[in-house]
């Protein structure tokens, strides 16, 4: 009886641990879910913020400052070494002997361009300009020359000039005479160098001519300007005396001319460096030119540090390892982008404009004319077009495709006039000086492909084991590029899916012994191999048959390969022998499905309405197809007559001119915003919702935000991000420029001051070294660690279309490949000490003339493979956190309200979370606020400050648009969500990024162990208590059988 | 005669599978009727508390047709089993239904004059019903696994 008793206990035990059991684990699954609102309601705390330098998310590199000084430094040294290119080296000119005395001519030669710092230019105290460069590496300098160029010349001085952006007066250096810093906006461009006839005038002694010693080497430097807002105009250069030379203001002028003449007369050899961002037109000085030098070197634009690097190329201390990053030309209207350039306006295009008839702007007449770069007219400026006709045939890749059809392929009539500036008929070797990817080296080597690898899946990559054997006798570092040619099949011809016949992939250094060979690996993601077919597949298409890889120096070497490979030899044409071999490797059929989707989002058109004819609904514009050289020819759009009011697609056009992308929709009410108690703070922010932006704390969190800051501070932002009053976050501040941190850090200990805006976009483009690009982003990275910022306009990766382009300085190649890869380099660099480094100005910003409106219009294979592509590494495969965007349209939307490049390509197709700001709101009839929302836009840069809401106007209107008010955007759930979405991502990438630099740590509040207790005991007790429970039960049933 | 020999534990024990068939009722009419669980399933919810009435069931059934060694090992285990199971359907549907409570109560001024509509209000009130009865039901059980489905014979 007694034993029965105990069967039930045990028995009944058993059942109530079990359940226990259950109930303690899966309410402590359940609970951590609700651990902050738990957290709320006890005042536990579960989790800890570290927040000493250890525990740090992300780290300094750099115990002290001046270590991080020095670092920086270093890359910029780098830079110069890597990226100074040798074009031409003859009669044993370079590298240059500490024997021979060096005279230096050329207003660049002692005030290299920029001559001023700021946001180009860092201006530490200890920067290196060239004259301190060479004499630092123990180069004699003539004084005779130095001295009338420096107190004669020159005399620099400083004056008070107006801030561009303030008007606030400031002291600046200035110069008696000097180059022209800024082109302007398409106006006449003076090239100013003071001429041998006025030397005398200007200081120099009679005699001078006799300081001269002779064997003396003539190192001449010429400069060309740039800026924002300025757009070189072909044929409108000025001599020094200021009149007009129809000249091109990129070509070497009479006047300089003169320099070098006079270099050539007074010393024994004679060096031209090139010291520009925009592509210079060296015909007079290259081999066979009225003007001929010894050498010519690219030393792009440099910054405090460069020219140590650049003397020691011209010394020969360290090999010449830089390559050109865009195509030198005898003419640059040999380009067929210049044709179709600067833009032109519709026949009518004032039908677009409305006198007091929009809605939004009822009573305003709005204007469709142009405004400047900086806004301040009333107009849609939506007026204004380019059609780049030129398709993807930008640079090298429309000069060597023509070069390889005139002996590959007679019948596309390659050998035509279309085209030709230096004779009847086109040849490649009258139109292009010097090839993109040439560069000299001062050691000879070859270089070949020792191992391929195409993982052509999705996500796979192409590896290149390039093996480069240095045949000099000194140990040096040397350059591999990889380049491909995909085929061009009957399927491309029939689709116009346009292929080069040479296309860069990507490249690296490796340092070889003398007489040794090393590896250099490269890979680059298959997916930028495959070509984008807008007409038949609507998608990505490898074509089947045989892909040829090649190691060249240079463009015009890989093709020269590919054609030998192919049986052709100079006697067919070629103008040089091939000097490497080629790879194959096949792709057995055609395959259009393995990169038609991307990150999970299917690939297909996004952007037909960026093709003029799909707007004008006929054949307007043909566009450049290599299976026609001479009948695709672009011709100038300018010059012919587009009219909007001929359009079937008349109304949608206009509508879509006035910046009508999305109209603010009534009858579906927006939720209001929902406190669940979350905040954006370390507390709440932990690993797994910095991994993963679907965790459901970042949708929650952002429908904190109301509808006033939602939507507030997506179209009110810029200098900083906003203060959403419910979640507590923290306001960011966003900074300048492309060379880096323009801010200074004060060293109280030292008293003395850093800047680390050291680096030059030109140079890390020419060094054609993604490695150094990474080591730079680093470096850029450390440096905002080190100054407590954080979110940075930090590169810019436009595609160089033209050499025209006032901003080329800012960005890196003609080529999107050698962007993409370089920009790949900086932002991983940031990324990995989480500095938001969003690259400049994504989506065609081709030209500054009329940034803020004109259309560009072209072919959705060229939207995808030239300027979006450049963007593509940086966003997407080094997960980068941020972007700016362009000012100009995309076809006739504005780039800043294009839905699908932003939603589709960006965020889709490429995965990319982070920001996504506009370019200078600076006209309010351009942008438009509910548009860029539904885009996709986190922050329109309107230079709002903190706070912003949209009822902060007159009467509740929102003080920029006041058509929107808080009611009427409160009856618009879809562009409230998308706001909150934008926001998220926002939010999203300030907790990837520094600006949440602590690391959090879980610890166990009294009821996680009350609960792991709970759930400890109920288990031993269940299992105690069954068996109990059984060993009783059989107990109780072998006696009652007794 | 068994059925005389129907002791408290079996009482209890057939109590708690008709509270958990409530429970399951009140939950079904939750997610059939209007509002704000409509069609909210929660998943294995009424497969894991019929599991458990089940379990109980033949537990008694089994007790009442056999009375030896092994009934009593099984209809033990069944027994404990059945409220742990049915502690596990508790816990998913305390899951599936506390962000819904939390919004309907407990939300701000604004949004509980939207949210708190009789509908939704029936809605909730319904789904905690049932989690009260499936409660008990559960509780019922194990006390019910403390006494002897049958009576000791005379």
């Amino acid at each position: 009886m007694k034993s029965q008793k105990w069967t039930g206990l045990f028995r009944g035990l058993a059942a109530l641990m079990a359940c226990l059991y259950v109930l303690a684990t899966l309410g402590a699954g359940m609970t951590d879910s609700y651990r902050n609102q738990i957290d709320g309601m006890l005042g536990t705390n579960s989790y800890v913020t570290v927040n000493d330098e250890e525990a740090a998310r992300f780290k300094k590199d750099y115990a002290t400052i001046e270590e991080m000084a020095a670092a920086a430094k270093d890359i910029a040294v780098r830079e110069g070494e890597e990226g100074t290119v040798v074009m031409k080296n003859d009669n044993g000119a370079l590298p240059l002997s500490k024997d021979s005395e060096v005279v230096l001519f050329g207003l660049a030669a002692y005030a290299p361009y920029p001559y001023t710092s700021g946001d180009l230019k860092a201006g530490n105290a200890d920067a290196v300009d060239l004259v301190a460069a060479l004499e630092n590496a123990g180069v004699k300098l003539n004084e005779t020359v130095k001295n009338f160029y420096l107190n004669g010349i020159l005399n620099k001085h400083t004056e008070m000039v107006p801030n561009r952006w303030t008007g606030e007066l400031q002291e600046t250096v200035a110069y008696d005479n000097i180059y022209v810093a800024a082109p302007g906006d398409m106006a006449q461009y003076q090239v100013v160098e003071v001429p041998v006839s006025m030397f005398e005038e200007k200081g120099a002694p009679a005699d001078w001519k006799a300081s001269i010693q002779p064997g003396s080497v003539g190192i001449v430097v010429f400069a060309r300007g740039a800026g924002e807002g300025n757009t070189y105009a072909p044929g409108s250069a000025l001599n020094f005396a200021g009149e007009a030379t129809g000249k091109d203001p990129l070509a070497l002028s009479d006047d300089e001319l003169s320099i070098v003449d006079v270099a050539k007369e007074t010393c024994d050899k004679v060096i031209v460096l090139i010291n520009s961002g925009n592509t210079m037109v060296l015909k007079d000085i290259a081999k066979g030119g009225a003007h001929e030098v010894d050498a010519i070197c690219y030393i792009g634009v440099i910054n405090d540090y460069q020219l140590t690097g650049t003397a020691k190329v011209l010394l020969g201390e360290v090999n010449a390892t830089g390559a050109l990053p865009d195509t030198y030309l005898a003419d640059n209207a040999a380009n067929p982008a210049v044709v179709n350039f600067g833009g032109e306006y519709y026949a009518d295009y004032e039908i677009v404009g409305q006198e007091g008839t929009d809605p939004r702007y009822p009573g305003e007449t709005i204007g469709n004319t142009k405004a400047s770069s900086f806004g301040g007219a009333t107009t849609y400026n939506g007026g204004h077009y380019i059609v780049e006709a030129e398709g993807i045939y930008v640079g090298y890749k429309y000069f060597e495709t023509r070069y390889y059809d005139a002996i590959m392929n007679p019948g596309y009539k390659a050998v035509s006039a279309p085209g030709a500036t230096q004779g009847e008929t086109w040849n490649y070797g009258a139109e292009v000086l010097y090839p993109f990817g040439h560069g000299l080296s001062y050691l000879d080597y070859t270089q070949k492909i020792k191992s391929l690898n195409v993982d052509n899946s999705e996500n796979g990559e192409i590896t290149a084991v390039v093996e480069i054997k240095n045949n000099g006798d000194k140990e040096g570092l040397f350059l591999a590029q990889l380049y491909v040619q995909q085929p061009y099949t009957d399927y491309d011809r029939q689709n116009l899916v346009e292929k080069s016949a040479v296309t860069f992939l990507s490249s690296g250094k490796v340092k070889v012994a003398a007489g040794g060979t090393a590896d250099v690996t490269i890979t680059v993601p298959t997916k930028y191999l495959a070509s984008y077919d807008y007409k038949q597949a609507k998608t990505y298409i490898l074509d089947e048959g045989d892909y040829l890889f090649t190691a060249a120096a240079g463009s015009h070497e890989a093709v020269n390969n590919f054609l030998a490979h192919q049986g052709k030899t100079v006697a067919d044409g070629m103008d040089a022998e091939a000097k490497g071999e080629v790879t194959v490797w096949n792709l057995a059929s055609f395959d259009k499905t393995t990169f038609a989707q991307a990150n999970g989002t299917a690939i297909t058109n996004v952007a037909d309405d960026a093709d003029l004819n799909y707007w004008t609904g006929k054949d307007t514009v043909t566009y450049l197809s290599r299976q026609d050289w001479e009948g695709t020819y672009p011709i100038n759009y300018n010059q012919v007559e587009i009219k909007i009011g001929d359009s079937p697609k008349k109304d949608a056009w206009i509508a879509e001119l006035r910046n009508q992308t999305y109209a603010i929709q009534s009858g579906n009410p927006a939720a209001e915003a929902v406190d669940k108690g979350l905040r954006f703070d370390a507390a709440n922010i932990h690993d797994e919702q910095i991994a993963d932006i679907g965790d459901a704390y970042w949708d929650d969190l952002v429908h904190e935000i109301s509808i006033d800051e939602a939507v507030g501070a997506v179209i009110h932002g810029g200098s900083t991000s906003d203060t959403l009053s419910t979640i507590e976050n923290p306001i960011v501040y966003q900074n300048e420029g492309v060379s880096g941190f323009t801010s200074a850090y004060n060293d109280e200990a030292s008293g003395k001051t850093y800047k680390f805006n050291i680096h030059s976009q030109t140079l890390i483009g020419s060094s054609f070294n993604p490695q150094l690009a990474y080591e730079w982003g680093l470096v850029e990275g450390n440096s905002g660690l080190w100054l407590n910022r954080y979110d940075l306009w930090g590169t810019g990766l436009t595609q160089r279309r033209t050499p025209y382009n006032g901003r080329n300085y800012e960005y890196i190649s003609e080529h999107p490949m050698l962007t993409n890869r370089i920009g790949y380099g900086i932002l991983k660099g940031c990324t990995e000490k989480g500095i938001m480094n969003g690259p400049k100005h994504m989506g065609f910003n081709d030209q500054e003339h009329n940034r803020g409106g004109v259309s560009a219009y072209m072919t959705e294979q060229k939207f995808r493979e030239t300027d979006l592509r450049g963007f593509q590494g940086g966003l997407s495969d080094a997960d980068g956190m941020a972007v700016m965007i362009a000012f100009n349209r995309i076809g006739a939307t504005n780039a800043a309200q294009h839905p699908t490049m932003i939603n589709k390509i960006v965020r889709g197709e490429w995965g990319f979370t982070g920001l996504i700001s506009t370019d200078m709101m600076n006209n309010k009839y351009y942008f438009n606020a509910e548009s860029m929302v539904m885009a996709g836009i986190t922050q329109v840069a309107d230079f709002a400050q903190n706070d912003s809401h949209i009822n902060q106007g007159d009467s509740g209107n929102d003080k920029t648009w006041g058509y929107i008010t808080l009611d009427k955007v409160k009856d618009d759930a879809t562009l409230v969500e998308k706001a909150r979405e934008n926001l998220k991502y926002q939010l999203y990438t300030f907790a990837r990024s520094a600006v949440l630099n602590v690391r959090t740590e879980r610890v166990a509040t009294w009821w996680d162990n009350a609960l792991s207790t709970l759930k400890t005991v109920s288990l031993v007790l269940a299992i105690v208590s069954a068996v109990a429970w059984i060993a009783t039960a059989l107990m109780n049933k072998k006696k009652e059988r007794a | 005669m068994r059925m005389k020999k129907l002791s408290v534990g079996a009482c209890l024990t057939c109590l708690a599978a008709v509270l958990a068939i409530v429970a399951l009722i009140a939950y079904a009419s939750n997610i059939g009727g209007e509002g704000y669980y409509k069609d909210a399933a929660v998943n294995g919810f009424p497969w894991m508390v019929i599991g458990g009435v089940l379990c109980l069931a033949v537990a008694v059934g089994l007790y009442l047709y056999k009375d030896n060694k092994g009934v009593e090992l099984v209809t033990g285990i069944l027994r404990i089993g059945a409220p742990a199971l049915m502690a596990v359907a508790l816990m998913n549907l305390i899951a599936g239904r506390v962000d819904g409570l939390g919004y309907i109560y407990f939300s701000n001024a604004d949004v509980a004059r939207e949210v708190q509509t009789a509908a939704n209000l029936g809605s909730a009130q319904t789904a905690i019903w049932s989690m009260a009865l499936l409660g008990v039901a559960i509780l019922v059980a194990v006390v019910a696994a403390f006494f002897r489905l049958r009576k000791k014979d005379a």
